[in-house]
Parts: C-alpha cells; sequence; structure tokens
C-alpha cells in the first residue's frame, strides 16, 4: 500500500511537470497552429534563472519571479522578433524557426552555464511528511501544489476573464474575432507571455526536484511536449492537463511493475501512437460530426 | 624577391616546432572536455597537468621536459580516432595517455596499437582495450572488480546478508554488477532482486519505493556520479535504511556538490584511498587541492598516475616505442603514483592493485578498508 501511494504521488509530481511546460505550447498551436519548438528552451531558460536568482540571493521564494518575468520577456521577444515574421506563412517555417532558435538556445545556455550538472539545493529538499513507511518530500508536496495552484489560475484566467474570452475567440476563428474588435498580435503576444511564464516556473520547480539544474534538460523536452500535445488533442488545454498526469502517472506505474522493459520515453511515445489509433482526437475528442 | 621571403619565412616556421622538438619529450593526452562526461574530463586533465608540472620540477625526463599535448574527444569514439591520428601524425608523440571513458579509449586503441604508439588506458575499463595489443595498457580497474570487491566489504565490513541490485544499462554497469552477482553468494549474501535502469536517467523514485519494500540490507547501485547523486537523494528523501555500495562512478566531488548531504553514508569501492601513508598520494592530494580548491577525485589520480608511468617508463627505457612498452609490461610494485602501488602488469598489458574502500563522512570520502585479497583484485 506504501508502494501504490508513492508510486502515486511521484506519477502525480511528473504529471504537474509536464503539464506546466505543456500548457504554454498548447495554448501557442492553440491560437497560431505553430509548433513552438524553442519553448523547451524558455524552459531551460527559466531554470537557469531562477537557480541564478537563488544563487544571488540565497531565497527559492526570489527564484519563481526571476523566472517568470524573464521567460515572459523571452517569450514576448521570440513572439515578437521571430514567429511574428513568420507567422502567416506555411507551418513548416515557423517549425523550422523553431528548431533554430532552440539549438542556439542550448548552445547559448551551455556556453554560459558550462556542460554539467550544477546544483540547485535547497535546505528543505530532505525534510518531508513520514507516515509508517509511507514517505511524501517536501519537494513532491512543492512540485503539485504548485501546479495546482497555477492550473486554477489557468483555467481562472482561461473561462472567467475577458482577456481568456478574447483568447477562445482567436483560437476557435482568428479572422471573426479580428472583425469584432479583438487586436489579434496583442493575444498573440500575450498568449507567449503567459505561457513562457508558466515554462519558467516548470523550469524552477524542476530543477527543485532533481536539485540540479543541466543546460541539456531541455532536450527530451522539444519532443516530448508533442506527445503530450497529441494526447490532449492538439491545442486543448484542459485535454494536455489530464494527459499529462495520465502519462506522469503511466510511466511511473509501468516502471515500477515492470521495469525499464522500454526507456521511459518510449513509453510516452507508445501511449501516443494507441492514443492515435484509438481515439484520434485525444483523450478529451469527441468524435467529428459528419 | 617576394619568393625568397616566402620561402625564409615557411623555412622558419617549419623549423620552429623541430627546434621545440629537441629538447622535450611530447606525451599525448585526450579527455573528455565538453560534452556529459565533462566534469571528469576537466578533472583528468588537471590531474595530468599536475603529473607533467611534478615530472618537469623533478628534472623532466632525463634532463628533457616534459611538453603534454593534449586534444578534448567530446566523449566520441569518433572524435578520439581523429584524436589519435592528431597526436601520431602530426605532434609525433612518444607516448599516449587516455584520461577517458571506454567507449572513446576502445577505438582509439588499435590505432595507436597499429602505429606502435604506447598507450595507457587510465579510467576506460573495458577490458577489450588492451587485450591483444602489444602496446596498449591499462592501469584502470577492471570492471567485474569492482563487484568482487563490493560484495566481500558488504559481507566482512557490513555483515550485510542481503542485497538489491540497481543496474546502469550500459557496459560499465552492467560490467561491475557481474562481479557482485557471481561473489556476493559465495559470502553468503542473498540477492533479493534486480533492477535496470537507462544511462541519464533522473528519477529512481518508483523503483526506490519498491527496493523499499524489498527491505534489503545493501543496495548494490552501479551509476556514475549524476546517477548516484540523484539515487542517493531520492533513497533519503523515501526513507530506504540500506546502505548503498557504489563503484569508482561515484568518485567526483559533483556526487558531493549534486546530492549534499544524502551522500553520508554511500560506500564505494575505488583506487584512490584518501588516508593512503604513500608519500605520492600525500603529496598529490594536498596539491591538487592547493591549485584548485576542491578535493582530488579518481579520475584526476588516474590520470596522474597515467602520465607518472608513461614518464617512468620512457626515463628508463628511452623514447623506442618497443622499450617503453616492455618497460612499462616489465614494471613491479611500483610506488611513484597517487593510487599506489601497481602490483605488475599480466600478459594483456592489466595492472593488479590493491581496492580501497571509501565511505563518505561529512561529504568527503574517507577510508574504510583495502582489499588485499589476490582471487578478488586480480583481473
Amino acid at each position: 500500500m506504501g508502494t501504490f501511494l508513492e508510486n502515486l504521488v511521484t506519477g502525480a509530481a511528473l504529471g504537474s511537470i509536464y503539464a506546466l511546460i505543456s500548457i504554454g505550447m498548447t495554448m501557442v498551436y492553440g491560437l497560431l497552429k505553430i509548433l513552438h519548438v524553442a519553448h523547451a528552451g524558455v524552459y531551460v531558460f527559466g531554470a537557469l534563472l531562477g537557480l541564478l536568482a537563488f544563487r544571488l540571493t540565497g531565497s527559492i521564494l526570489f527564484a519563481f519571479p526571476a523566472a517568470v518575468l524573464g521567460c515572459a520577456l523571452m517569450g514576448y521577444l521570440l513572439y515578437r522578433f521571430m514567429y511574428r515574421r513568420v507567422q502567416d506563412e506555411k507551418p513548416l517555417i515557423p517549425l523550422i524557426v523553431g528548431i533554430g532558435m532552440f539549438t542556439a538556445m542550448g548552445d547559448a545556455y551551455r556556453l554560459a552555464a558550462g556542460p554539467y550538472s550544477i546544483s540547485f539545493e535547497h535546505g528543505l529538499a530532505q525534510t518531508g511528511i513520514v507516515l509508517g513507511t509511507f514517505h511524501i518530500s517536501f519537494n513532491q508536496v512543492l512540485v503539485i501544489g504548485s501546479a495546482a495552484a497555477l492550473l486554477v489560475l489557468v483555467w481562472l484566467m482561461v473561462n472567467k476573464t475577458k482577456t481568456g474570452l478574447a483568447w477562445r475567440a482567436s483560437a476557435q476563428d482568428r479572422e471573426v474575432a479580428m472583425g469584432i474588435g479583438v487586436n489579434s498580435n496583442y493575444m498573440f503576444g500575450l498568449n507567449f507571455m503567459f505561457g513562457s511564464a508558466l515554462a519558467g516556473i516548470a523550469g524552477v520547480l524542476v530543477g527543485l526536484y532533481y536539485g540540479a539544474v543541466n543546460a541539456n534538460m531541455g532536450e527530451v523536452w522539444a519532443y516530448k511536449v508533442f506527445v503530450v500535445m497529441v494526447l490532449g488533442g492538439l491545442g486543448n488545454v484542459t485535454g494536455t492537463v489530464i494527459a499529462a498526469y495520465l502519462l506522469g502517472l503511466a510511466e511511473t506505474f509501468i516502471i515500477s511493475s515492470w521495469g525499464y522493459f522500454l526507456p521511459r520515453d518510449a513509453i510516452a511515445f507508445i501511449c501516443m501512437i494507441l492514443v492515435l489509433i484509438l481515439m484520434p482526437n485525444g483523450v478529451m475528442g469527441k468524435r467529428k460530426q459528419v | 624577391m617576394k619568393k625568397a621571403i616566402v620561402a625564409a619565412c615557411l623555412a622558419l616556421v617549419l623549423c620552429l616546432p623541430l627546434a621545440a622538438l629537441a629538447d622535450e619529450v611530447k606525451i599525448g593526452f585526450h579527455a573528455p572536455l565538453t560534452g556529459w562526461a565533462a566534469a571528469d574530463g576537466q578533472s583528468a586533465l588537471r590531474g595530468a597537468q599536475l603529473a607533467v608540472e611534478f615530472i618537469n620540477a623533478d628534472g623532466g625526463i632525463n634532463g628533457n621536459k616534459v611538453a603534454m599535448v593534449y586534444y578534448d574527444d567530446r566523449i566520441e569514439a569518433k572524435e578520439s580516432v581523429i584524436v589519435a591520428r592528431k597526436l601520431i601524425e602530426s605532434d609525433r608523440v612518444v607516448g599516449v595517455v587516455s584520461g577517458s571513458y571506454s567507449t572513446p579509449t576502445r577505438a582509439a586503441a588499435p590505432i595507436y596499437d597499429r602505429n606502435k604508439v604506447p598507450y595507457i588506458s587510465t579510467i576506460g575499463t573495458h577490458p577489450e582495450i588492451p587485450m591483444n595489443r602489444d602496446y596498449v595498457f591499462q592501469i584502470a580497474v577492471m570492471s567485474p572488480i569492482h563487484g568482487r570487491v563490493g560484495a566481500w566489504m558488504a559481507a566482512e565490513t557490513l555483515k550485510a546478508k542481503s542485497a538489491v541490485l540497481l543496474v546502469m544499462d550500459n557496459d560499465f554497469g552492467s560490467a561491475v554488477t557481474d562481479g557482485f552477482r557471481i561473489m556476493a553468494p559465495k559470502y553468503g549474501i542473498n540477492i533479493l532482486k534486480e533492477y535496470n535502469y537507462p544511462l541519464g536517467e533522473k528519477d529512481f523514485r518508483s523503483l526506490l519505493s519498491n527496493i523499499k519494500n524489498d527491505n534489503p540490507d545493501v543496495l548494490w547501485a552501479s551509476g556514475y556520479y549524476e546517477e548516484a547523486a540523484q539515487i542517493a537523494k531520492q533513497a533519503k528523501e523515501l526513507g530506504l535504511k540500506a546502505t548503498i555500495i557504489g563503484q569508482e562512478g561515484y568518485d567526483s566531488p559533483k556526487f558531493f556538490e549534486l546530492a549534499g548531504d544524502a551522500t553520508n553514508g554511500v560506500v564505494i569501492t575505488t583506487n584512490l584511498d584518501r588516508g593512503s601513508q604513500s608519500p605520492m598520494a600525500q603529496k598529490f592530494l594536498a596539491e591538487f587541492f592547493k591549485q584548485h580548491k576542491v578535493a582530488a577525485d579518481m579520475v584526476a589520480a588516474s590520470a596522474f598516475d597515467g602520465m607518472l608511468v608513461m614518464a617512468h617508463a620512457i626515463k628508463t627505457a628511452g623514447t623506442k616505442p618497443d622499450d617503453i612498452a616492455k618497460a612499462i609490461g616489465e614494471m613491479k610494485n611500483f610506488e611513484g603514483v597517487a593510487t599506489g602501488p601497481l602490483l605488475a602488469f599480466d600478459a594483456q598489458g592489466v595492472v593488479t592493485r590493491y581496492i580501497p574502500v571509501q565511505i563518505v563522512k561529512d561529504q568527503a570520502f574517507t577510508s574504510l578498508t583495502v582489499c588485499k585479497d589476490p582471487k578478488l583484485i586480480t583481473p
């Protein structure tokens, strides 16, 4: 029983991280139909900025605002000076721009931070809740708790605010939304900033969760986010969140029961293939009306 | 006139290296200075540089200064082959020391052997590196020996009765574990379960939850410092009581940097005894710390030793490749190294040495015991 509960917590923590990273990319896809590969680079930027702020101030409380502000700015600049120039081209062109940006960012981080993992250790990492043989660490509480709070924030933002309404309108039909007075370029920029800020928080959380930050920690994410997006039905925020948690739990329980008969990321891709065969519109998808 | 100037310049440029060559002995070196093993590569380079400093301060090799020519192999086989060509053809080194892992070292070994350039592998443990090669030697500890000594130490020192194996899925991880798996039952240790994980894994929580349930006395976990740091940290978070037994892959200051307090109590088999009474070991540890403000690890010590072994062979036998190879092969009880003594080289060119076991106290390795049993330490 203790093992089952621990796996549940481990899976939920992984799912929380997956969700926070994927939301930004899903929002961009939902609005602009762009596969924003450089999003994984924004996530690493958040981790590095958070670490820098932590090193300078000695408190993890400063790591989060630093990552949020830095990544939001980076997201905006990426949109303003990169994607905005190509947003009306064929989808392949923004994709190539994204890949190029991601590669450049990866190398820049390596030059700035060095090629190896850097410690991101805060004093509370080893504390936690113990109930018999069942342990929850402070890190897991931190990750799951912050993700839950942020997801509620995203939900309120998308469903309860005027900006959220404009966002949904633009996602459904850009031209009509523009026709009724939604400033779409403004929406797109805001969208990039918001998603990037979430990725930045995810970067800090991952750094704290594993106690380490690495310049190449975004490499897996550059493609793994696609899996979460496809599982969730491309561009569907709620679906993406559900898919992220399902994937985190699936990975954890499969590894716990059968070990690594497949690498962790292969599990994700097999889930994606199964979903594409069985429910091609994602876990939240509805059959298209014919 | 122009032609004459160009010719003169060309002649000058061509003669410069020759002039430099006249009074120095060139020894080649390669290590992964970038890439995922960069922390080890940088440390190896520091060790090798310190060795050259010591040799030259001591009067060099028969009055000639030693010059080290080094390249980054990026922990890639194809890159270390290019490096080998450069060292042999353009730098024309007398011998080469590898401060790199098995994969790059194994790829380069046949090239050095074919070109009759003596080559010493210092941390590459793969048995094929020196096999049937007259000019290739290995002062690294052969992987299964770690497992054998680990099992001996678990039974004799830790009095363990049961173990779980956590095996990194690559050459190194499975080869070190082979030794443990064979030897543990002979010392009365019951192996309860075995789990594999891929290189580069960061999240061990689901496996560690299972292991906590298995409740072994010791957890034999193969891995490099990044994996080891996550294992130690997550094991502590989950409240695992078993003593973690690691190998030389853990032996890096990065292990302490990444896992902090969670490293205390971890036991490893390695080649650098921090409590060694050997004068060279003490001199090496003190000087390394003085220069770099960080404790030396086994990678630095191994590269340091590789350079010293090569220099010693050149000193006693001259610069002919056959003589150098013969001199290395015939070394016995060589004390002039940090991880010594090097007892002898076998017919394949693999060294036999005592294996120190270290335990982490206050985030530093300290001596626990030393294995001198020939049954366990002979390759």
